[in-house]
């Protein structure tokens, strides 16, 4: 009878003081979910599920669940770069993730993600793009990369970022024919897997300032990041370099906060990695 | 690799304040060759769909150079929001909006640091309450893995990662950053601890400023 008012209690108190709620929670180390601060949610990742697509991955990290399907296409290369093929990466956030979004023009939420994965793209430079043009000048390969969040639990970013490697690793290229006399291309149906130069591996943090000191917790929930003080991403490589960061937010950190948060990073992506690895089987 | 190599000072800053008439609150503001206009608004009226009723809600607008609008431009409006928001003392102006317009004169490398730079020179000059000045410093690290220090456009471009770190006055701890391309650990630390030094250089640049502003000639 003790435990039926202790949850009715802590269930009103969740719902009419939840700043209040959570900052107790991780005062004494742990989340609502139970989580310890440093503990990731459970993350299933499995690859080449979508048919219709050339590469594809569905990510679950606990209720966030996000689809990311690529579609090759052939067109010609952009005059700066012509022996190079590109990529067009969009995210979308539909109104069915989460009940913030509404039908319409993407959020802006939509757009900085999207902006995100183009950076992120860039920066690592895992994708080899003068290999993704068979003809120079002439044709090159486009990847259309298109995220789609399903269910936003919090924590968007590392998820994309696990379904675009996933994705990518799972993708397969068609042979391209050119015959010179005539400029025309064929494509045939022999496959050769892209490659993917180096994985990279995003790890968000969020912050609260309790009684001066910064508290890390690592993969927040949506009601988590909802009231954090600030975000905190870090996209690292293998070889444990950042390739992108992002601090969004309200709080000071320190240097030594900052360079914690990095080592926790880095270590967490080894976890986010193996899992990568195996979906690719 | 050598540190003694580093290119380790910011470039002559130059701030222009008030020159807006319109705004409550405005800025011209060059480091080096990198122009930014910033003019700011408010507190002023709110649209009924960004109201909140315990602060005021920072707007900002940014608008490149040559007018087309990408996904880079909503990036840094994103940034910038964030890192005024920090900043401000929204709590003091509830159900009222203050709107930070921005817009690029010159891009020589570093043009969000600018931005950041110019958008609190123009709160200053609106006398918007603050808690605490920013400063904003970009790092590049090039490929030989030397570091440069607001580097200018053709720096930037010939980087393997261009750092934006942005502190605080008071502990000069860091509000937001962001970074991109690929740098090993102790580069971040080296290139953060370069920043925090030319922070401090910024933050007397715009007392400077400020008292250029109050003094009996202008």
């Amino acid at each position: 009878l003790i435990h039926f008012y202790k949850r009715k209690m802590s269930l009103e108190f969740r719902s009419l003081q939840p700043d209040q709620y959570l900052r107790k929670h991780i005062e004494a180390g742990v989340r609502p979910d139970g989580r310890s601060l440093n503990e990731r949610r459970p993350l299933t990742l499995s690859s080449a599920n979508i048919s219709t697509a050339d590469g594809s991955a569905v990510v679950k990290q606990g209720n966030t669940t996000v689809v990311c399907g690529i579609k090759l296409e052939l067109a010609k290369p952009a005059a700066e770069n012509p022996d190079q093929g590109f990529v067009v990466p969009n995210v979308s956030l539909p109104p069915m993730c989460s009940p913030n979004f509404k039908p319409g023009p993407p959020s802006v939420q939509a757009q900085a993600l999207s902006t995100f994965i183009r950076d992120c793209l860039d920066a690592s430079q895992c994708l080899d793009l003068g290999s993704l043009c068979p003809v120079p000048h002439k044709y090159a390969w486009v990847l259309y990369i298109d995220l789609m969040c399903l269910d936003h639990d919090g924590n968007l970013r590392d998820a994309l970022i696990a379904a675009l490697m996933t994705a990518l690793r799972s993708l397969k290229l068609p042979k391209v024919l050119y015959d010179e006399e005539m400029d025309t291309v064929q494509v045939v149906e022999e496959w050769s897997k892209l490659d993917v130069k180096r994985i990279v591996l995003s790890n968000t943090l969020a912050v609260y300032s309790l009684g001066g000191t910064a508290n890390l917790v690592v993969d927040p929930t949506a009601e988590e990041e909802d009231r954090a003080d600030s975000l905190l991403t870090f996209v690292t490589t293998e070889k444990e370099e950042v390739c992108l960061s992002q601090e969004t937010g309200s709080s000071c950190l320190s240097e030594e906060t900052i360079q914690s948060a990095i080592s926790l990073s880095t270590k967490q992506a080894k976890q986010i990695l193996t899992a990568v690895l195996k979906a690719q089987s | 690799m050598d540190i003694d190599e580093t290119n380790s000072s910011l470039r002559p800053m130059f701030c222009e304040l008030g020159g807006i008439t319109r705004a409550d609150g405005s800025s011209i503001f060059s480091c080096g060759d990198t122009t930014v206009a910033c003019a700011v608004y408010g507190p002023g009226e709110v649209r009924p769909n960004r109201e909140s009723i315990n602060k005021s809600s920072i707007e900002v607008a940014y608008r490149s150079r040559n007018g087309n609008s990408g996904l880079q431009d909503r990036k840094r409006e994103l940034f910038l929001e964030k890192t005024c928001e920090s900043g401000i003392l929204a709590a003091l102006h509830p159900r009222t909006a203050i709107t930070i317009n921005i817009q690029e004169m010159h891009d020589d490398g570093g043009l969000l640091s600018a931005c950041v730079n110019s958008a609190f020179l123009s709160l200053l000059d609106a006398c918007v309450s603050l808690r605490f000045l920013v400063a904003a410093v970009t790092c590049a690290v090039d490929n030989e893995g030397n570091l440069h220090l607001d580097p200018s456009k053709k720096e930037m471009k010939r980087a393997s990662a261009t750092l934006v770190f942005v502190f605080e006055s008071r502990s000069h701890s860091i509000i937001s950053s962001h970074t991109e391309g690929l740098v090993n650990q102790l580069k971040y630390q080296q290139c953060c601890a370069m920043a925090k030094s030319a922070a401090a250089k910024t933050l007397q640049f715009y007392r400077v400023v400020m008292n250029k502003k109050f003094s009996k000639d202008s």
